[in-house]
């Protein structure tokens, strides 16, 4: 054994050990709030806010009529309490401070959350070579790396700041692979999102930095309504990190987040979430509720978008990255951790549509349920008439620790043409007492041994991770797991 | 000869139609199901277990509901030749429905074979536990409208330890001479404890106008029975099938399903078993292969509500032509039910580019210590396997249904009963080679 692997196994122990939320601590500054509720005002009081074209506005308002039409979906298996939207604050954002030219101008609090957060910006910045878009609640205030990226003719901003900067490149593209018709939680956040990140990568530009952002969650009774949009014209190639954290509160939280994705010839799109938000205390009380759309289109020929998530906090994940596969042969993938403990619940899968010949994907799902959770997949593969020669291939597992929890899997498969191949296979089963025995024996307590099962179980997906998000994933895997054994 | 008639029109025919029964609405848990029907309506699309499965032949033949008096049994004449009727079994012929006989016998002793409507309120009495007690009228509006309009009933009860050699037969005959009907046969088979016995049905339809048969059948088998079921459904291109089949099974009994249907212009089949003991072992199985424009959909579960159980399934379908095939297979395994071993597998071929193909294997498992799994697969056939057969100087066409064949006999040599396998492997031979 190597020390390096030494040490991140001391690491993992000593972390098992704190058993409580770690990133359970909450920020005290200065928000400035939109009254509570929703209606057509508040629409336009955050596009104000925000200083948006007159094209975003109707577009959001758009959206936030529809959205009066739509009912909020049943279909899904979890369950929560009704949500009021009208008791809730659509814009929180702090206090603008006009001007700030370096990291040192932005308010230190901010800074100090991601210090405890461990992403401080300015270490990050010379050491790691991964250029951070920090989003706090909604507005975004720190951007680095931006020197060496616009010399790439990369765009890697806010979305706020985008519509301003390239409305052109937002009008062409925003809503054009999630509509705001499309769902119900979609035409909300098209109605009122306050901020997230924009990528744009030109042609034949490979990405020279792991793009990342944190997304956190601080004010209190804000719903967070994340925008991410990423475009990669021909040739190109970015792979762009989600992270997530949000300190400890005792209401439940609704994010409803979009993300959409534009490949178009030839490109490449890797888009990887580690998602750790809190999950509730061990009653089931308070936590997140995650409720995101999340699709991509491989708009040209060859191009590839490959999801890859560990998700293991909010107390409801209801989320299905999708891939839609237009170009011919172009690729889709989808690796997933879904671990949920005590009274999480989770309802999380992709879906597939091949609509280009030859076009491929690939589904690892690994669900691990413990405590009273409920763990779901939930796919679909559909391979429409044109798409010949396609091929997919899905593998769903789920592992349960424990009597009271559950594991399902619903995965829906269509296919309307011959020559396409689908396999699809899913098992469930638990942790044999052999091999807990077999650990034992060797001086492995009970509870490490699970959490070394169930880090090789996810080893497949957690490969397809980035190297510092691979740690970090483990990590959380360790710590979600804790109280789950004996 | 098609009128399009709406949904809604089609579901208040329906219900005009009951008042006009003699008798049925005297009854009222006939009343009870017919609101329940009422409620729910004809699903759609938009109804998740009806997802892809299309109803709108309802509204495309004039659909009336056969009455008892209106039944013409001289359609047994036509059935008389045909090869599932010379078969070795003792058989129960049912024209819409309706049994012409009212000296239901059989000659197998512990066997006994009746008409719930020659029952007097005694014999009720001994049912009572079992018809339709295993089924829930709620969301499911087809066994509401089978209840509320069910005028017969054919229960089967084979004794306490008695081993049927000769197996029994049940055969539907729709006959639509006049118009197109709608019939609702019920079987009730009850399997008393540490009996034997093979059950088939089998679905004919004759007439020049449409027929849906909305069957509803019960099959409860209690301790150490053991069931061989198969369903055969080899029929025209006027049948429409839609048909719900509950399984209750108790501590050590044993049930197998093999479902074979080669024909039949829309075929629906539910079938559902409860593992409501200790140490069951369920197998469900089918085959189906679909051309021209038929629909052939399977939703099944397997509901293990106690521990140390197995169950399987296993199904195949072949498709041509604009055929659609629809899969949704369940395994539900409850809380208490640890120590449960559940496979299912589902593999299809598509052989033209208009065929389609919906599969959803499903798993809902909220016990821990489990062995559950499902695979499936759809594809062309494999062309390394047609490769080696022709290298072997096999023809193309050949061995493209040399392998066909081998996927449809796989299920179909699960079936005991040697007449009735041979018959049918050699219609799967011939209805590839079409």
């Amino acid at each position: 054994m190597s020390q390096d692997v030494k040490d991140d196994d001391q690491l993992l122990l000593e972390n098992l050990a704190k058993s409580e939320y770690k990133y359970g601590f909450f920020s005290d500054i200065e928000q400035e709030f939109a009254p509570k509720g929703l209606n057509e005002d508040i629409v336009r009081f955050i596009s104000l806010k925000k200083k948006e074209p007159e094209f975003m506005l109707n577009w959001r308002l758009k959206a936030y009529r529809h959205w009066l039409k739509m009912k909020e979906p049943k279909w899904q298996k979890v369950n929560f309490p009704q949500i009021d939207y009208q008791d809730a604050y659509y814009y929180a954002a702090p206090v603008d401070k006009p001007g700030l030219k370096d990291l040192n101008e932005v308010d230190p609090d901010i800074l100090s959350i991601y210090e405890k957060l461990g992403i401080p910006l300015n270490e990050q910045k010379k050491l790691q070579g991964i250029a951070v878009d920090a989003v706090l609640d909604s507005v975004s205030v720190a951007t680095t790396f931006k020197d060496k990226l616009n010399e790439a003719g990369i765009i890697f901003c806010p979305i706020s700041e985008a519509v301003h900067s390239h409305p052109e490149l937002v009008e062409k593209y925003l809503g054009s692979v999630v509509p705001h018709t499309d769902n119900f939680f979609a035409a909300l956040n098209s109605a009122v999102f306050s901020d997230g990140s924009f990528v744009y990568i030109p042609k034949g530009v490979r990405c020279p930095m792991e793009l990342s952002t944190y997304f956190r969650i601080n004010a209190s009774n804000t719903g967070q309504f994340e925008r991410t949009l990423i475009i990669a014209e021909e040739g190109s190639y970015v792979s762009y990190l989600e992270g997530c954290t949000a300190p400890m509160r005792d209401e439940n939280q609704l994010h409803a987040a979009v993300v959409e994705l534009v490949a178009h010839k030839n490109a490449e799109i890797k888009y990887s979430t580690v998602q750790n938000w809190y999950p509730g205390d061990k009653e089931g009380k308070g936590g997140i509720y995650n409720f995101v759309t999340k699709r991509g289109i491989c708009e040209g020929a060859n191009s590839k978008i490959s999801w890859t998530q560990v998700e293991t906090g909010s107390s409801i994940t209801w989320k299905y990255p999708s891939c839609i596969l237009k170009g011919d042969n172009s690729i889709g993938e989808f690796y997933s951790v879904a671990m949920t403990n005590n009274y999480q619940q989770a309802d999380t899968g992709t879906k597939m549509i091949h609509i280009g010949k030859n076009t491929k994907s690939r589904i690892v799902s690994k669900g691990i349920s413990a405590g009273f959770s409920e763990n779901s997949y939930r796919g679909l593969v559909k391979i429409t008439k044109n798409a010949s020669k396609s091929r997919n291939f899905s593998q769903c597992d789920s592992l349960l620790l424990g009597d009271k929890c559950g594991a399902h899997t619903f995965p829906y498969l269509e296919i309307q043409n011959k020559s396409a191949t689908v396999e699809h296979e899913a098992t469930t089963s638990k942790i044999s007492e052999d091999i807990i025995f077999y650990l034992n024996q060797r001086g492995i307590s009970t509870e490490d041994a699970v959490a070394l099962i169930v880090n090789g179980y996810a080893k497949e997906v957690l490969n397809q991770l980035p190297m510092e998000f691979a740690v970090e994933a483990q990590k959380l895997l360790a710590i979600s797991l804790e109280g789950s054994v004996g | 000869m098609s009128t399009n008639i709406s949904t809604s029109e089609f579901k208040q025919k329906l219900i005009n139609q009951f008042d006009s029964l003699n008798g049925l609405s005297a009854e009222s848990n006939r009343r009870e199901a017919l609101a329940q029907f009422d409620s729910y309506g004809i699903p759609t699309l938009k109804h998740e277990h009806w997802k892809y499965t299309g109803l709108t032949f309802l509204n495309k033949h004039n659909f009336d509901i056969i009455k008892k008096s209106e039944v013409d049994y001289s359609v047994m004449q036509q059935f008389a030749n045909h090869p599932l009727n010379n078969i070795e079994a003792e058989k129960v012929v049912l024209v819409n429905g309706f049994s012409a006989s009212s000296n239901l016998k059989s000659n197998q002793s512990g066997v006994t074979i009746s008409r719930l409507s020659d029952f007097d309120d005694a014999q009720k009495a001994q049912i009572s536990d079992y018809y339709g007690q295993s089924i829930k009228l709620e969301n499911n509006p087809f066994i509401a409208l089978n209840t509320a309009f069910a005028q017969d009933c054919i229960v089967i009860k084979i004794d306490k330890n008695t081993v049927v050699e000769t197996p029994l037969q049940i055969v539907y005959l729709n006959f639509a001479d006049t118009h197109a009907i709608i019939n609702n046969p019920r079987l009730l088979v009850i399997a008393e404890e540490g009996s034997q016995a093979t059950i088939i049905e089998s679905v004919h339809s004759f007439g020049e106008f449409a027929s849906l048969k909305n069957s509803v059948s019960e099959y409860y088998v209690a301790k150490n029975a053991s069931l061989e079921h198969y369903r055969i459904q080899d029929d025209s291109e006027l049948s429409h099938t839609i048909d719900f089949t509950q399984v209750n099974q108790e501590n050590d009994s044993h049930y197998h399903n093999v479902n074979v249907s080669l024909g039949g212009q829309f075929n629906r089949n539910n079938i559902h078993t409860l593992l409501n003991g200790e140490n069951i072992e369920s197998n469900l199985s089918g085959v189906f292969i679909t051309s021209g424009n038929e629909l052939f959909d399977i939703h099944s579960l397997a509901d293990h509500a106690f521990p140390n159980c197995e169950s399987n399934e296993n199904y195949k379908g072949i498709l041509l032509g604009n055929s659609t095939g629809i899969f949704n297979g369940k395994i539900l395994v409850r809380k208490d039910a640890q120590k449960t071993n559940a496979y299912q597998s589902n593999k299809n071929v598509l052989l033209s580019d208009n065929a389609s193909i919906f599969t959803k294997p499903e798993l809902e498992i909220y016990a821990d210590d489990v062995k559950c799994s499902h695979g499936a697969t759809s594809g062309a056939l494999d062309e390394i396997s047609i490769f080696y057969l022709v290298s072997r100087g096999i023809g193309r066409k050949k061995a493209e249904a040399m392998i066909l064949n081998a996927i449809a006999d796989d299920i179909i040599d699960l079936i005991k009963h040697e007449p009735l396998r041979l018959h049918l492997l050699e219609r799967v031979e011939n209805k590839l080679n079409q």
